[in-house]
């Protein structure tokens, strides 16, 4: 009778708890896409510091122009740090930049943007500090 | 403990879960139900509401209070954003509001006022096992593999991991944007941010990350890369609530304070260091205070 009792409070318990909306839930990381392009006649650049919120890869996707070299940085308060390998990426790829940057505490990732060729053209991809999941994998 | 009195506990517990589970259900309203209705509302309830749409469509009348400031463009000055009002809300009270429909949040449901956050310490476990250090500093090339390093996580992560809630406030902002360029435009709204000053610095430089009743990318995938995109045609203008979480961190300084004041705008191209922003003096923000707050 007892066990009886307790599993009705226990079963009470969880569904009132989901009814009533009680669950917890963790927060999505920064996993919406900004753009970034990047002219090939420069020999380097940078997309712009965002959120890095959790442990996850670094999402990149080239869509199109010359094949450039990426590394992720993390920004700790001061200077930006290489988080990642340098790694080249060919346009239509999905890229998961395995990376170290919420690891060394830093709360802002970018992507470090290397030219392989010299061309009058711009480079265009797409990319987000966190992901959801691993598409191809880069370590 | 008796038979009777067990038998008795049981059947109150049951029928009390029933009676709430049926009385929830009786009120239970879909998001186009809740959306509508406050839609309605918002038209006989918020007279100051209104007084904006007019205000905004009658520039030239002079009502001090709510003129509209000047425009803001993206960072391509393709796209000019034009914020007609604000709006912030308290995590205690997101899921008791009714304005913001859940189907329009990133997540697709209303954030849990109690969501639960998780924290590690990164720097303890990097003292206690050096090899981790190495492995971090170096990105993974010493110390162990990465196979070894996910096999630790398994075991340790835990141990240097607490779960809490960070007062947390929801920032939404009531814009209309336009397609100022002469061709279709991909719009990233999330390039636009959210600065919060407190003792004159910034503290929180924050995207628009949690709110866009207007996205055109509601599927699973494509939520996930692109709910805040939005593929403007030529000429194109949109009426629309896009909306920014903020969470208390002591990481930055933030915390909710009456000092704290909100901004919105566009990062300066090449700003190296995200806190350098001023948004106080830049062209590309605008002080929420300068605009109608939503009632």
């Amino acid at each position: 009778m007892k066990k009886i009792l307790i599993t009705t409070i226990f079963a009470t318990a969880v569904a009132l708890s989901g009814v009533l909306g009680l669950s917890i839930t963790a927060h999505a990381g920064n996993t919406s896409d900004t753009q970034y392009m990047f002219h090939n006649t420069g020999t380097d650049g940078y997309t712009p510091g965002r959120e890095k919120q959790d442990a996850t890869k670094v999402y990149i996707h080239p869509t199109s122009g010359p094949v450039l070299e990426y590394t992720v940085q993390g920004f700790g308060g001061s200077t930006w740090v290489n988080r990642s390998n340098s790694h080249t990426v060919p346009n239509g790829a999905k890229a998961s930049f395995t990376n170290y940057v919420h690891e060394n505490s830093e709360l802002y990732a970018r992507l470090h943007m290397e030219r392989t060729v010299y061309a009058n053209t711009h480079t265009y991809g797409k990319w987000s500090p966190d992901s959801t999941k691993n598409y191809t994998v880069y370590n | 403990m008796s038979k009777k009195v067990t038998i008795v506990v049981v059947t109150f517990l049951a029928v009390a879960a029933l009676v709430t589970i049926i009385m929830l259900e009786r009120n239970k309203k879909t998001p186009n139900e809740r959306y509508s209705e406050s839609s309605d509302t918002a038209s006989s309830v918020c007279p100051e509401t209104s007084a904006i749409f007019k205000n905004t469509n009658e520039t030239s009348e002079t009502n001090e209070s709510s003129v509209i400031p000047d425009t803001i463009l993206n960072t391509t000055h393709t796209v000019e954003y034009e914020i007609l009002s604000y709006d912030i809300i308290e995590d205690v009270n997101i899921s008791k509001q009714n304005k913001y429909a859940d189907k329009d949040f990133y997540d697709g449901c209303l954030p849990d006022p109690n969501y639960l956050k998780e924290y590690t310490d990164y720097q303890a476990m990097r003292n206690d096992y050096p090899q981790i250090d190495e492995y971090l500093s170096s990105n993974g090339e010493k110390g162990m593999t990465s196979s070894e390093y996910q096999e630790f996580l398994k075991k340790h992560l835990k141990e240097y991991t607490t779960q809490r809630h960070p007062k947390t406030k929801y920032v939404f902002l009531h814009c209309r944007i336009t397609n100022i360029s002469s061709k279709p435009v991909e719009e990233y709204i999330n390039d636009m941010r959210v600065v919060v000053m407190s003792g004159g610095r910034p503290v929180a430089v924050r995207e628009i990350n949690c709110y866009f009743d207007k996205s055109q990318n509601t599927s699973s995938d494509a939520r996930t890369h692109n709910f805040l995109t939005y593929n403007f045609k030529t000429d194109e203008t949109i009426e629309c609530v896009v909306g920014c979480c903020l969470e208390e961190d002591e990481r930055t300084g933030m915390s909710f304070s009456e000092d704290n004041k909100f901004y919105a705008g566009f990062l300066p191209i090449g700003l190296d260091n995200p806190f350098q922003v001023d948004p106080v003096n830049s062209k590309g923000f605008i002080a929420l205070d300068k605009i109608p707050k939503e009632s």
